[in-house]
């Protein structure tokens, strides 16, 4: 745990300002059995995860499936109410205290939606993630009218704008999404992100159903709007080279805690988590003449119902010792900005790309 | 294996598959020709929809309806295991064979196995009810109340006369080698008591237990983790080796050809554009696409600040409505008026084993 | 930072597919089934005829009551006795007989009286859709002229009312209770199978509880319990009303249950998610986004029940715990219809039964049309 991340940081550099901080998030699912709906236990998706976000700059957050990214992208926002945990923002529209944050936890709902005009989500599936009956005008302009702006020639003009930003033509705007490609579907669903001129933009694997022509097409698109509007991202991904093109800093998640959070480049060059290191390792190089002693990871991703002892990671890692099975290691701050989770980090040295 | 490089397990020439559905024929393959030696590797890689797919299932004349492969020829030399190799091979084309006949039904995961990226929709479809239910059971490999070890013994029964017995003991040793911990206590398990890595290696096993001479991998690790990824692809290698088996794996995925491939195939909306050596492709690209594709992947590890990817431009075209001349024309960087949207280009040699359909090298 | 370069349409600009929402789409599958448009002309002709022209297409008012006490359809004639071919059909005067043996009335044609039966001819006085005053109607006999004279195509009931007439009239009723008994019905399971699948937990448990617990009685007692309950000093029309109450009441629990499964799976599509990461209210997100998802099930389901529903005001009414005389639905009139004596003596009262086939096979033809049509996109 690293309460004093913050801190810490600020004093290091003039850095931008931290935009969010994630304080101890957790997202525990129970898992109810029989006829009353006993919770029998809980699977810990998001387990005391801590990390944050600068004014401008994008955050990945990567991992296995099932390691809790997507899970916390969404309990930052409440979709899903997290069941621990403090996640502060700096908002324009509400005052916080002291440090001009605001706590989301426990915000009434009328200034929680408020707070939805600053951050908004980006989704996966260009299939699911629009509604298909309502036309490109209404999914687009859809954030505008709940927060209470009418439709009319107005907000149609604001729509067609935003449409023309991401790359779609003004006569899209009274077509359905079955009428569209993946990739421009994708932009339909960015351009409804954008529609209420948010800060900090949650993309939850935004390119990963893609082509890898469009996929290119749209992280380009992003990287664009990132300086046209001065957002934020948080960049949920699994695959460990779109994150390092597109982040500022990443952070890599294992069952449902984070291993490591570094600077991008810091992080894929030296690794100082073992996590880290092997799914570097694992991922295919697009060169043929890239030969490495590759680390194969034994096993599967463990249970995030039923997780090991200690570091959770501790069965598939080789670098395992007694101290991993026993005790779970806290994530610290071994180098000014880069955070790890790992009780053998000093003396491992470990290989980046 | 004498000469390893002029020994065609397969040769498809000229295929093409329509579909003729309510809005017009779409040409899923259009006149594709490639060929997968004995042992070696092919690569096909290509966007969605570009057709690489269905050149598999016309491989297996297993094309699904309304589709149908309208022209060319899928030569397959046949040998039958355990013969000498100065046998003269069998010569069948795959597409005048009855597609439910009993010769196709050998071949269909005896001689040459395959694997989904998902088992259960991409089956389906494609087999006529209760015709070939050996078939249906082998290749079914997940179906829901059969213990993994019947599917693996029903695969090696259907194919091959022997007990119940011995099929037990060949699955087995089958999940063993594909790196299943436990393999006595797995080969009893139901698919929904395996984790997604462990369903697919049992894929393998089933399709890898009739020691098939060439496998075809349908995008098989795409809806994997990397860390299985790269699990089940070190033992796709392993067991190639073993088996002097061929290996046809398509993916869009460009990371995992560089590493599996020999050689390698790049399809464009149903035609294929470029085909070499894997270092070839991989250094020396010739076909705009190619070199599109190749520069709009993020590269791991180096990386400079605010870079932009090079993106192709425009989508994939309307497969009702394909440009004229070269399909790629409205798209590529180094179009040529007057050329690439009038004239359709033929194959030209570029180097030794690299050859690209391109007008600029004509 | 230009993002117009990715923009540049690949396939030739000139798309002339016309952009068709989702019920476009609908419409234009629909269309192709030949079965089901002719289910659906059935009933939107039988809706407009039974519902609002009756008055119109019958040739005499309900109540119109004659001599001729249970006499068999009259038959149009073109040919006359002399052989002489007449363009306009017409009937004979009948003439009661009694048969002094068996006590059986008999009616004979009288050949020397011949009544033209005329189209848009002035009869009875009526509202139509109950304000318009006419006496218009579809065919008949000149009242006027020749007050002894009859045409009754489907024989008369013991009141000597016209049998036609009485099926038209009576179908108004069975079709609405139908139809309005079904909106109630999807307004219950709808509202209720919604809040089941949104809100889950103690919600969902007393609904889906609630159903099941109305689902595990036996339908008729259950009906014959409540509809004993109804009052019998009420007006037949609050009788009609609690009744149609009754049958929408025992029956919202099956579309609850699927409204609620649908539900539970839209509600995890990420356009659901996205609302709600947008600041969409609960009931925004119910009625504009989960809603609308359902309403093609909620319709096939609607229109395939529709057909029972009819048929349970048909039993209901023919037990004598629906509706009574003096109202008419088919019901009612299968009741009249219902003795031995009955379909011994005047067999033509069964003309009821074909409507109630016609229409519930109409239903079901429309419904299994509607239920590919729904699905345009194919298999997905």
């Amino acid at each position: 745990m690293a309460p004093d991340m913050q801190t810490q940081t600020t004093e290091a550099k003039a850095k931008p300002r931290n935009l969010l901080e994630v304080k101890g998030l957790k997202k525990y699912f129970p898992i109810q059995k029989g006829l009353l709906r006993k919770t029998v236990g809980y699977v810990k998706a998001v387990d005391d995860v801590n990390f944050f976000v600068r004014e401008g700059e994008t955050l990945g957050l990567v991992g296995e499936s099932g390691c809790g990214k997507s899970t916390a992208g969404r309990s930052i926002i409440r979709l899903y109410e997290p069941t621990a945990g403090d996640v502060l923002f700096r908002s324009r529209h509400l005052g916080g205290e002291g440090n001009g944050l605001i706590n989301l936890m426990g915000l009434p709902p009328d200034k929680m939606k408020t707070i939805r005009k600053e951050i908004s989500m980006v989704f996966q599936d260009p299939i699911n993630s629009l509604n298909p009956r309502m036309t490109v005008s209404d999914i687009v302009g859809e954030p505008m009218f709940i927060h209470g702006q009418r439709m009319g020639p107005e907000t149609e003009a604001v729509i067609v704008n935003l449409l023309e930003r991401v790359g779609l033509r003004p006569d899209h705007l009274r077509r359905y999404p079955h009428e569209f490609s993946g990739g421009q579907r994708q932009r339909i669903g960015i351009a409804r992100a954008l529609s209420l001129n948010p800060q900090l933009v949650i993309c939850d694997e935004p390119v990963s159903a893609l082509d890898v022509s469009i996929q290119a097409q749209t992280l380009n698109l992003l990287q664009d709007l990132q300086q046209d509007f001065n957002l934020s991202y948080i960049f949920v991904a699994h695959d460990l080279s779109v994150v390092q093109h597109i982040s500022d800093r990443v952070a890599v998640m294992y069952v449902g805690k984070v291993a490591e959070i570094a600077d991008a480049e810091e992080l894929y060059s030296a690794p100082l988590h073992p996590y880290t290191e092997a799914l570097l390792s694992a991922v295919p190089k697009a060169d043929p003449l890239y030969k490495s002693d590759r680390i194969v990871m034994q096993g599967d991703v463990a249970d995030p119902s039923n997780p090991p002892s200690g570091c959770y990671f501790h069965p598939r890692c080789r670098y395992a010792q007694e101290v991993c099975k026993l005790k779970n290691p806290e994530l610290r701050e071994l180098k000014p900005d880069h955070f790890v989770a790992c009780h053998r980090a000093e003396e491992l040295k470990l290989e980046g790309i | 294996m004498s000469k390893p490089l002029h020994d065609p397990l397969i040769e498809v020439k000229d295929l093409r598959v329509e579909f003729d559905v309510r809005a017009g024929i779409v040409k899923a393959v259009d006149g594709l020709t490639l060929t997968i030696h004995r042992g070696k590797t092919l690569g096909v890689i290509g966007e969605s929809g570009c057709g690489k797919s269905m050149t598999a299932r016309a491989i297996l004349n297993m094309i699904p309806k309304p589709g149908k492969i309208t022209n060319g020829e899928i030569i397959y030399h046949r040998r039958m295991k355990n013969s000498l190799e100065s046998q003269v091979d069998d010569i069948i084309d795959l597409t005048k064979v009855d597609p439910d006949g009993k010769v196709i039904r050998q071949i269909r995961g005896g001689e040459i196995g395959m694997i989904f990226q998902e088992p259960m929709s991409s089956l389906t479809p494609v087999y006529t009810a209760g015709v070939h239910i050996n078939e249906a059971v082998s290749l079914h490999h997940l179906v829901p109340l059969q213990k993994v070890g019947d599917q693996i013994g029903e695969q090696v029964q259907a194919h091959r006369k022997v007990t119940k017995e011995e099929s037990r003991v060949i699955a087995i040793d089958m999940l063993r080698r594909v790196g299943i911990p436990k393999p006595e206590e797995r080969v009893d398990n139901y698919p929904h008591q395996l984790s997604g890595g462990q369903r697919q290696r049992v894929m393998i096993a089933v399709a890898l237990s009739c020691e098939p001479a060439m496998l075809i991998a349908d995008e098989p690790t795409t809806a994997l983790d990397v860390s299985i990824e790269a699990q089940i692809l070190d033992i796709m290698r392993d067991l190639q080796q073993s088996a002097n088996m061929a290996i046809m794996f398509i993916t869009h995925n460009l990371g995992v050809i560089a590493s599996m491939a020999e050689e390698i195939v790049v399809m464009y909306m149903g035609k294929a554009v470029e085909q070499g050596k894997v270092l070839e492709i991989f250094q020396n690209p010739k076909h705009p696409y190619t070199q599109a594709l190749l520069r709009s992947i993020p590269k791991l590890g180096k990386k400079k600040t605010g870079e932009r990817l090079a993106s192709i431009t425009g989508m994939v075209p309307d497969p009702f409505n394909l440009p004229t001349g070269c399909v790629f024309h409205p798209r590529c960087p180094m179009f040529m008026a007057g050329k690439c949207d009038k004239i359709a280009p033929q194959w030209k040699k570029v180097g030794e084993d690299h050859s690209v359909s391109c007008l600029l090298y004509e | 930072m230009t993002v117009v370069e990715q923009t540049t349409p690949a396939a030739p600009a000139k798309q002339k597919q016309v952009s068709q929402s989702y019920w476009a789409l609908v419409w234009w599958k629909f269309k192709r089934n030949r079965i089901a448009v002719l289910g659906g002309i059935l009933l939107l002709s039988f809706y407009f005829g039974f519902v609002f022209i009756p008055e119109f297409l019958s040739p005499y008012e309900l109540n119109h009551t004659s001599d001729f006490v249970e006499a068999p359809p009259t038959k149009l004639h073109f040919i006359d006795t002399e052989g002489k071919f007449h363009l306009q059909p017409f009937v004979y005067g009948m003439e009661r007989k009694l048969d002094f043996k068996t006590r059986a009335r008999t009616y004979v044609e009288d050949t020397t009286r011949m009544y033209p039966i005329s189209l848009f001819i002035h009869g009875d006085e009526y509202k139509l859709l109950g304000f318009i005053p006419s006496d218009l109607h579809l065919y008949g006999v000149d009242q006027k002229a020749n007050p002894e004279a009859i045409v009754l195509i489907m024989g008369a009931d013991a009141l000597g009312r016209d049998w036609f007439t009485r099926i038209l009239y009576g179908g108004r009723l069975s079709l609405m209770i139908g139809l309005i008994g079904q909106v109630m019905t999807i307004i219950f399971g709808m509202t209720l199978g919604v809040m089941s699948g949104y809100y889950g937990g103690m919600i969902d448990q007393v609904i889906q509880r609630t159903t099941e617990f109305l689902n595990a009685f036996p339908d008729i007692p259950l009906f014959m319990a409540l509809a004993a309950a109804i009052p019998t000093f009420w007006s037949p029309i609050a009788v009609y009303f609690m009744l149609t109450i009754i049958l929408s009441f025992v029956r919202w629990g099956g579309l609850a249950r699927q409204v609620r499964g649908l539900i539970l799976s839209l509600r995890e599509r990420e356009y659901v998610l996205a609302a709600k990461s947008a600041g969409a209210s609960d009931a925004r997100i119910m009625f504009r986004h989960l809603l609308p998802g359902t309403m093609s099930h909620v319709i096939v389901i609607a229109t395939l029940a529709i057909p029972g529903m009819i048929l349970s005001e048909t039993a209901l009414s023919w037990l004598g715990l629906g509706l009574r005389a003096p109202l008419t639905s088919w019901g009612v009139l299968l009741q009249d219809a219902a003795t031995v004596r009955a379909i011994h003596t005047t067999p033509w009262e069964l003309w009821t039964v074909p409507f109630i086939l016609v229409t519930i096979l109409a239903y079901n033809m429309l419904g299994d049309g509607l239920r590919d049509a729904l699905d345009p996109y194919g298999t997905r």
